[in-house]
């Protein structure tokens, strides 16, 4: 017994055991310092965790050091940062420095601009920072921007080779990369420079139909069906396709090389419409600068895919880089294109930055290839706890089902809500990655109901009434319903659907969807919800969109769950275990839930809608 | 913008060619910016306006005061309501009519003003009106209150506008957040004070600075008021000289390479005042001080405490002043106050423009014949007592019916028509006081003290107390507890404004512990609530601990030990791990006795003198574990016998090895940071710690969970 060892009151001694190194290869991905920074781990080559800042500082495109997403991926692999074998940052500080430069040296550019430039000239450097913010004192890793993005989506392809192509606005100097792989090598051999850029081209339309920049892309995609397509001759005159891989941006309708605005007085003169106000009203016009705009920049895409494939003859084609999530373009380069198979990273933009740079270094470090499969699922954030929802609400008044060791009962009691036409909020399992709610943090709704899409745009997520909502199918029935004959677990593929059923929810306006096809592996109970809704309604389809409002990151833990739940129009929560409804809520948690939301953190670079963060 | 010695920015330049003859290009062209050579555009090189002057935006067609704004064609003030979030930090009065007959006060000042803790019950503008109400019958009186929590130098600003309400007579009460401001280009200068003299030699460009805002402050408002014949009173405020203490942390970086001798003379000096030797531990106290100049609050607290066991007021009050003057240097961590050069200024500022003074340092020592001001004026730092409040108004009053040409009438008369208010209002402001205190390092006996007097002025408070414990203890968010709805539903405003809306959920070992003892006292037994709430939501039985996460880590020793970790603390691009200033951290978790429990811990300690230590766990004073330190991260698995665990708190004591002093070495890189405007660092580092998880070691065996299970099936793993 300890006391009768402790007669004298000193305490006893005992051994700590020092943990021996981890045998395996530990490597942290990182990217930051422009939006949606993000931080992941690779774990001998396999990707054990991933998430983007902001789902933990609730900070919409934190761009900050992922200081909580780090020690997530350390806690999630159950190691320490003494285990880690290297950290990679995802771009080159000083390539991008160089790159910063140059603008400041643009004939008239800003004092306001070049100051800024100075300002990043002393300022520290990631190295700096990662050393001083996490304590890190071992090796780090550099990898370029496009090379991170090419390795985030090639290594996880499951391609044995593949051509590679990189797509974005800017990040060091490339905007554009063109590549081939094989085995663990990645070769990018040509390049387009910054200030050319499809990234951009796209982006200035953005801010010239009132949407944010490097927010609003994915709504200008969503817009294009409604418009035709009477001013691609006008939007042409703004990009010349050039030979090889290279374009041209006309820089006369382009303003962010000198002022904090992507485009001129002369695109507004080119149109013949001065721009739209933001949240002003959306006309004929903008819907059909929107197609536009979608149909040059397939035109150029699919000129530069066939390029590509004239350089690598392969049948696989991977992409990444933010202009591959534009999913519409995606579709009509794969089945107009040369390429057999495409895989697109799931998080494409620089959030999947970290995971390539994590999977170059580590094959800087072992010689090998990271992963042998294809990535199957971005279930990579942090996992709810039961027990621990469980404690939150039984410490409050509030009123809930208890469905623990009953999934049946919490299926059917979900599937009741869904038929009687309420929106369910849907919090389970670990957290996706990437900008996409695949069933872990999604709002899902009955697709049948017609005025399903215009009540959860205007009620629940407070956003404009055109934007369309994504269908979950079960993968077995997908081809019932969908022009689909491969699975897409990961939304970043349109195809028509071609179901006998009415789905007026999930259907956008040129009949296309935008699907993920689900299965009983990797998100059993989203399945099991989806086959009860089939088993009773015949129609296994469910809309599902992310589980955030209007500039609010997706929901990450239980809390933020419920808070995001009160403070929207959201009629029912399934969190973990226990479901929830409007009427259970204390009113106590409207307070909770107003408090804090909306703040942005303090951030001296102001981003106003028209400007892209490209310093 | 006040005048330096240029000799200073020779260490500046040496430091520009040190940089640059070691390439660090980046850090030379920074500091170039400083000097103006880099200069891009106009408005970098704003005018100087004094600290604080930033105007917010009126709109042009209206007038504003504070929050409150008279529209084009209206006659009256009234809240404007795109600055709501603002409403909650001045007084809850909806509109501002114009002047009638009545005779129109107004008080401008900071939290003190406000009546923090009593407000809106009670306030100074309430007391400082009732105080006037029966000597001005014939006019009427009536007290505008526009004292804003947290006011700064905006104070000029306030000044100004408040001239568009027609005043009689304007009371300003401020100085407490009147803290020293530096501009980037003041950074080279101090930078070259720094490494010139070290912290003396930044303190005192620190109380020079200072002194020169108040002055430009005080003259500024005092010409405009002058000017418009308004008669001005400005109130000094006054620190709770008896019983605040900061927290005792070790010296700072001392170029002289002191820091060695200061620890052992700081150790001695304690270990004499336990053991009642009061000449040994004055010795020791003084060669502490002669070695940090002043710029520690250790020594001077020693002879403080000296000088009180020989009821030597005065010394003793000299020393406690200088101990709340040390930390001026200081920008992260302090309450606020008003320095002695705060209040020395005030008092020679206002006197030549004509203003008069309510001088409270010198009010208090009267009324407390030569005590010192403690617990019966103040709540906590500055912040005054119902007392507090009408001594320092009456005193006020009294002045003021002089600058009206009244009969004069003395403080005491007028504290006699002074009403107190509730005993509950009494008793909310003593229980939220002592959250306060606790909150900001308070030790024990302070916080039990106001817990007491909550419980003394009314019994029914116990009622809160019960549910704060259980609010403090719960994971749920504050305001979804079942707790917090309770407190909505009694009867205690105060609580509800105060508690409900700034408090963080901690651990609070000293506050719950307080509340429990002081709720024992009145015969309502809580402890065993306590302890089963802390095993229900936090036991390692449950749950895996990270003793560095705030809720737990805000028990830390020091407040520089939890700065990192603390929620709305800005710590962007700092450290993101724990930080040991001084020879022992201590933390704690919730156990279950009779359980093992393992303790993993990843540490190190860049510091060491030989490149390798070692540090000393103890946990519960029990078991007692040794680990070896390099400079390098290492995880060590340590297995706490099932019985040195114990049920609700196990402490676990962490003693790091004496570092390699090196103040020099110090004081460069802290001026080196200050050049970069990055937080310096001040004081020596004793070890680091990255991660430390508790959990009970059958957790670690066992099969998972069935909600870990299910979340497995839900999700697998790439």
């Amino acid at each position: 017994m300890l006391a009768s060892d402790n007669t004298n009151g000193s305490p006893v001694v005992i051994k700590a055991e020092r943990r021996a190194e981890d045998p395996r290869v530990n490597i942290i991905g990182i990217s930051a310092g422009y939006h949606d920074s993000s931080c992941s781990l690779l774990q001998d080559g396999v990707l054990i965790a991933a998430v983007q800042e902001e789902r933990f500082s609730r900070i919409k495109n934190d761009k900050s050091f992922p200081k909580r997403a780090f020690r997530y991926c350390l806690e999630e692999a159950g190691i320490t940062i003494a285990d880690l074998d290297c950290i990679a940052y995802y771009e080159d500080p000083c390539l991008k420095l160089g790159r910063q430069l140059w603008m400041g040296m643009v004939p008239g550019v800003t004092a306001e601009r070049r100051e800024s430039i100075l300002n990043r000239l002393v300022s520290r450097q990631p190295q700096q920072i990662i050393q001083k913010l996490f304590g890190y004192d071992g090796p780090i890793e550099i990898v370029n921007h496009h090379l991170s993005h090419a390795a985030s989506s090639y290594y996880f392809s499951g391609f044995e080779e593949a051509a590679i192509l990189t797509v974005d606005g800017v990040g060091d100097w490339p905007t554009t990369t063109y590549g081939r792989a094989h085995g663990s090598e990645i070769e990018l051999f040509e390049q387009v420079d910054f200030p050319n850029s499809l990234g951009f081209f796209y982006s200035a339309i953005t801010g010239y139909l009132g949407f944010e920049v490097n927010e609003g892309e994915y709504k200008v995609m969503g817009l294009a069906p409604y418009g035709k397509p009477a001013y691609v001759d006008q939007v042409r005159d703004l990009i010349q396709v050039t030979s090889g891989g290279q374009y041209r941006l006309n820089m006369k309708y382009f303003g962010f090389l000198r002022e904090d605005s992507m485009y001129t007085e002369a695109l507004s003169s080119l149109l013949g419409r001065p721009p739209r106000s933001p949240e002003s009203q959306i006309e004929q016009f903008h819907m059909d600068v929107a197609r536009s705009v979608q149909v040059v920049l397939e035109e150029v895409l699919l000129d530069k895919i066939r390029y590509l494939h004239s350089r690598v003859p392969s049948e696989n084609l991977c992409m990444a880089g933010g202009v591959a999530l534009n999913v519409v373009a995606n579709g009509r380069c794969l089945k107009e294109g040369p390429f057999q198979r495409l895989f697109v990273q799931p998080a494409a933009g620089d959030a999947g930055g970290s995971v390539g740079a994590a999977a170059m270094a580590h094959v800087r470090i072992t010689g090998e290839r990271p992963a042998k499969e294809c990535l199957r699922h971005v279930y990579l954030g942090p996992r709810n706890s039961s027990a621990q929802t469980y404690q939150i609400l039984k410490s409050s008044s509030a009123r809930f089902q208890d469905c623990r060791q009953k999934e049946e009962e919490l299926i059917r009691s979900t599937v009741d809500h869904l038929l009687q036409g309420r929106v369910v909020g849907w919090s389970q399992g670990r957290m996706e990655f990437g900008p996409r709610s695949l069933g872990a943090r999604s709002i899902l709704a009955d697709p049948r109901r017609p005025d399903m899409r215009d009540r959860i745009n205007a009620l629940v997520k407070k956003r404009e009434a055109f934007r369309p909502f994504a269908p979950a199918v079960l993968e077995s029935e997908a081809g019932k319903h969908f022009d689909l004959d491969h699975p897409s677990p990961f939304m970043l593929e349109t195809c028509q659907v071609i179901s006998s059923l009415d789905l007026p929810a999930i259907t956008h306006v040129d009949g296309s969807a935008r699907v993920q096809t689900v299965d009983h592996e990797t998100n059993p109970r989203f399945a099991a919800l989806l086959q009860e809704f089939a088993r009773r309604t015949g129609c296994p389809i469910l809309l599902n969109t992310s589980f955030n409002m209007r500039g609010e990151p997706i929901v990450c833990s239980s809390i933020d769950a419920i808070l995001s739940f009160v403070r929207c129009q959201i009629d029912v929560l399934v969190v973990d275990d226990f479901v929830l409804e409007r009427s259970g809520i204390p009113p106590l948690w409207e307070v909770q839930a107003q408090q804090g939301f909306g703040d942005k953190g303090s951030d001296d670079e102001t981003v106003t809608h028209l400007v892209y963060t490209m310093l | 913008m006040m005048k330096y010695p240029p000799e200073l920015l020779k260490i500046f330049a040496e430091r520009i060619a040190s940089v640059a003859s070691t390439q660090d290009a980046a850090q030379t062209l920074y500091m170039l910016r400083l000097t103006g050579f880099l200069e891009l555009s106009s408005h970098h090189a704003a005018p100087d306006n004094g600290p604080g002057q930033r105007e917010s935006v009126t709109p042009p067609d209206c007038d504003r005061v504070g929050i409150w704004e008279r529209k084009k064609g209206t006659v009256h003030f009234a809240r404007r309501f795109d600055l709501l979030a603002e409403w909650p930090f001045w007084a809850n009065i909806g509109k501002i009519d114009p002047k009638t007959a009545k005779r129109r006060i107004i008080l401008i000042g900071e939290s003190v003003a406000r009546g923090y803790l009593l407000d809106p019950q009670y306030t100074p503008a309430m007391a400082l009106e009732e105080a006037l109400q029966p000597q001005m019958r014939n006019t009427g009186v009536e007290v505008i209150d526009l004292a804003r929590v947290s006011l700064g130098w905006e104070v000029e600003q306030l000044a100004n506008q408040a001239l568009l309400l027609d005043p009689d007579v304007v009371v300003i009460f401020a100085g407490n957040n009147w803290d020293p401001v530096f501009s980037k280009t003041d950074l080279p200068y101090l930078g070259g004070a720094l490494l010139e003299r070290g912290i003396p030699g930044l303190k005192q460009m620190t109380e020079n600075s200072l002194a020169g805002s108040v002055r430009s402050l005080v003259r500024k408002i005092g010409v405009r008021y002058q000017a418009r014949r308004i008669p001005l009173i400005w109130v000094v405020p006054e620190f709770n000289l008896g019983d605040w203490r900061d927290p005792v942390v070790n010296a700072h970086f001392f170029a002289n390479d002191g820091n060695s001798d200061w620890m052992v003379l700081s150790e001695g000096a304690r270990a004499a005042l336990g053991s009642g030797d009061y000449q040994l531990a004055s010795q020791l106290g003084q060669k502490m001080v002669a070695l940090d100049e002043k710029t520690c609050a250790a020594g001077l607290y020693i002879l403080a405490e000296c000088s009180l066991t020989q009821n030597d007021m005065d010394a003793a009050r000299r020393y406690l002043e200088c101990a709340r003057d040390a930390i001026i240097w200081n920008p992260l961590i302090k309450s606020p106050r008003a320095y002695s050069v705060t209040q020395k200024t005030l008092r020679a500022e206002a006197g030549m423009l004509g203003s008069e003074i309510v001088d409270l340092p010198r009010i208090f020592a009267e009324h407390l014949n030569g005590d010192l001001p403690d617990r019966r004026l103040f709540l906590d730092y500055c912040h005054l007592t119902v007392e507090g409040i009408r001594i320092a108004m009456a005193a006020t009053a009294s002045r003021m019916l002089e600058v009206l040409n009244r009969p004069a009438v003395s403080p005491s008369e007028l504290m006699r028509h002074s009403p107190r208010p509730s005993h509950k209002v009494e008793a909310e402001a003593a229980f939220l006081a002592a959250v306060h205190n606790a909150h900001w390092y308070q030790p024990y006996d302070i916080v039990r003290y106001y817990c007491g007097q909550a419980l003394q002025f009314a019994p029914e408070i116990s009622q809160v107390m019960v549910r704060f414990v259980e609010l403090q203890t719960c994971r749920t968010p504050m305001l979804m507890c079942r707790a917090a709805e309770e407190m909505v539903a009694f009867d205690w405003p105060s609580i509800q404004n105060y508690l409900l809306r700034f408090n963080h959920q901690s651990l609070d070992k000293d506050l719950l512990d307080a509340v429990v003892d002081s709720l024992k006292d009145t015969g309502i037994e809580a402890a065993a609530r306590l302890n089963q709430l802390r095993f229900d939501e936090h036991s390692v039985t449950n749950v895996k601990t990270n003793v560095l996460d705030y809720y737990y880590c805000s028990s830390a020793l020091q407040p520089q030990e939890e700065l990192w970790v603390k929620p709305g603390v800005a710590t962007s691009g700092q450290r993101d791990y724990y930080k040991a200033y001084s020879l022992e951290s201590r933390f704690f978790f919730v156990g279950k006795a009779f359980h093992s429990a393992c303790i993993s811990i990843t540490c190190r300690a860049s510091n060491l003198r030989s490149g390798q230590g070692f540090a000393v766990l103890v946990i519960n004073r029990k078991v007692r574990v040794e680990i070896e330190l390099g400079r390098k991260w290492a995880t060590w698995d340590i297995t706490v016998p099932a019985q040195a665990v114990q049920d609700g708190l196990n402490e676990i004591s962490v003693q790091w090895p004496t570092p390699a002093w090196c103040g020099k070495q110090g004081i460069e890189s802290a001026a080196a940071s200050m050049l970069q405007q990055l937080p310096p660092e001040f004081y020596h580092s004793f070890g680091e710690i990255h991660s430390c998880i508790v959990q009970d070691v059958r957790r670690i065996d066992i099969a998972p969970t069935p909600d870990e299970h299910v979340a497995q099936l839900v999700t697998g793993r790439v």
